[in-house]
């Protein structure tokens, strides 16, 4: 009966999951949103074609793995959060606790929903730049085993780090501003917009301490020839150290996130989501 | 043998920081019963419904609904339990009868033998009047079309006991009186017991059994309407004319004061008339009067953000 309901709440999850990203697919606004971020991407890598760091190595290879970074932080974490702070408010967390196993089914459905969006953005990304810079884009097999690990690891670290700050922030809107400034700081210190090894020792620090640097690490890898590792903090590549960094933080998120979600879903009541709609309209 | 109550609260106390909303509430609802849950604003109405639904920890008492602790009880529990909140606008993209066949789909591993399935979206949709809207977006309906939706979720798992939080707010006469009529439909057919709240005294005659007037955390009466009318003294009015003047009168009973006046001798009595107290004139005295007998907290609007 049990693991029948549970599997009943999964399959729900997915479906729902898909329905929403049909949704989403169908909005203009929000495809616009990722035509945009991809056209943006096409027109950066078309300026860097034929720039080289180093003979041999191109500036591209370093733009791609960051790309890929970025967009796995701002889908999973970023798109993620807001979309939990959002139905929040809206009741449709409160809505899925007055059904039976209702969290389990939309959480089920939030991270299908981000693996759709995710799986189409970066498989985009991944076929513009081949159209662009030509070719296979260096990545040999074990590269490609490297990226889709990291994927998978990454999605898990970043996505229940997603639903935390969604159940920390209690406004739509803070989120937007303060979590838009977040993730671009987080990058920055992260070495995805300019190479860790060239920043003040302190954000060296903290960037080592951040998920996102390894699994840009990790891209890099198998983006760049050997070689190339030289350019990074260690002096080369760090396979072993960036697995287990990512993994760390993903057991982490795992422990954390269900309870931070329960724990929000139970404090949140109708005449609390009552009160908040009056004030909503009140500021508008 | 009585039966197990569906809802069974004894002493149940709420504050929010520090101030009283729940003083000591006692409360008992029975399988089928239709009760409704009146009071003025801030009464505590929406705070009992949401502890019984499991929503909010309470501060002390003792709290059975169908069995079990709302705090604590499973999806198994939740399965048996249909929820209309005061306010939702959640899903609004999605389309009706996709929203109704999500959810729908959540109680199919809790079909018993006795207990059918899910309601099928469009025979639900039917039932509640929105078939024409299936494919509509939930953000296309009206206020009252959105509220009905509402309740087609609240009840798609064949609840045993049904929360109604203001359910027929924004409302016009011929929803209201098809929602009413679905209310009865539940209860005499599927023997639902439902708890509502609502504002509309003349809806709590039509469909409840019973009515408890809450006020400033307490459950100031208890009963049907006509029991109600009959606990406040002078529930008849009775008004006639004699020698050209005007009389007002008001009596319980109003069959010997009416025998008496006019088997007096050599009066002219003419225009008379015996009106039964109205609900709304029983709630206003019932909270008119608990209010002249100050429970701990003074009056006013409770905000529970």
């Amino acid at each position: 009966m049990n693991t029948n309901a549970n599997a009943n709440a999964v399959r729900a999850g997915i479906r729902r999951g898909i329905t929403e990203h049909w949704i989403s697919l169908r909005t203009p606004s929000e495809t616009a949103f990722m035509v945009i971020g991809l056209a943006i991407v096409g027109v950066v890598l078309w300026l860097n074609r034929d720039t080289e760091i180093a003979p041999g190595v191109a500036v591209a290879s370093f733009i791609v793995p960051s790309i890929l970074t970025i967009q796995l932080l701002f889908i999973t974490c970023y798109g993620l959060a807001t979309v939990v702070v959002t139905e929040r408010e809206d009741g449709t967390l409160i809505r899925s606790r007055s059904l039976p196993n209702g969290l389990r089914a939309y959480s089920t459905g939030i991270l299908t929903r981000t693996m759709c969006e995710l799986i189409e953005t970066i498989v985009l990304t991944i076929v513009i730049a081949a159209v662009i810079l030509g070719g296979s884009l260096g990545v040999d097999g074990a590269g490609l085993a490297v990226i889709a690990g990291m994927l998978i690891l990454g999605t898990i670290a970043l996505t229940t780090f997603g639903f935390v700050i969604g159940t920390v922030f209690r406004n739509p809107r803070s989120v937007g501003g303060w979590g838009f400034l977040a993730v671009g700081a987080l990058a920055l210190v992260s070495g995805l917009i300019q190479p860790l090894s060239t920043m003040p020792a302190w954000v060296q620090v903290i960037g080592q301490g951040s998920p996102l640097y390894w699994i840009g690490h990790a891209f890099r890898s198998a983006f760049l020839p050997e070689g190339a590792g030289a350019f990074e903090l260690g002096g080369g590549w760090q396979l072993a150290i960036a697995f287990a960094v990512v993994g760390a933080w993903a057991v982490a998120g795992i422990l954390l996130a269900p309870v931070l979600l329960r724990r929000v879903a139970r404090r949140e009541t109708g005449s609390a989501i009552e009160a908040r709609r009056q004030a909503a309209l009140q500021r508008v | 043998m009585t039966p197990e109550p569906v809802v069974d609260v004894r002493g149940l106390r709420m504050e929010y920081s520090g101030r009283t909303v729940l003083d000591d509430i006692d409360l008992r609802i029975d399988r089928g019963e239709v009760v409704a849950l009146l009071g003025p604003n801030g009464a505590g109405k929406t705070t009992t419904i949401e502890i019984l639904e499991g929503f909010r920890q309470r501060v002390g008492g003792e709290v059975s609904v169908l069995g079990e602790n709302p705090e604590r009880a499973g999806d198994a529990w939740r399965a048996k339990v249909g929820v209309v909140l005061q306010s939702w606008r959640d899903h609004g993209r999605w389309r009706v009868g996709q929203l109704l066949q999500q959810f729908g789909a959540m109680y199919e591993p809790y079909a018993t033998s006795d207990r059918p399935g899910p309601y099928p979206a469009a025979e639900l949709l039917e039932l509640v009047g929105l078939a024409a809207h299936r494919d509509a977006q939930v953000r296309s309906l009206s206020g009252g079309q959105r509220r009905r939706l509402d309740v087609a979720i609240g009840i798609v798992g064949r609840p045993e006991l049904l929360f109604l939080d203001e359910p027929t707010s924004g409302f016009d006469p011929v929803a209201r009186h098809e929602f009413h009529e679905l209310i009865h439909r539940l209860s005499d057919f599927d023997e639902t017991t439902v708890l509502l709240t609502t504002h509309d005294l003349a809806e709590a005659e039509k469909i409840a059994g019973r009515i408890l007037i809450l006020d400033g955390g307490r459950i100031v009466a208890n009963g049907s309407a006509a029991e109600l009318a009959g606990e406040v003294a002078g529930a008849s009015e009775i008004t006639w004319r004699e020698d050209g003047v005007r009389h007002v009168h008001s009596a319980a009973d109003p069959v010997p004061f009416v025998r008496e006046l006019l088997d007096r001798p050599g009066t002219d009595i003419t225009e008379l008339q015996v009106r039964a107290q109205t609900l709304e004139e029983t709630y206003l005295a019932m909270v008119a009067r608990s209010e002249a007998v100050p429970v701990g907290d003074p009056q006013g609007e409770v905000q529970t953000a």
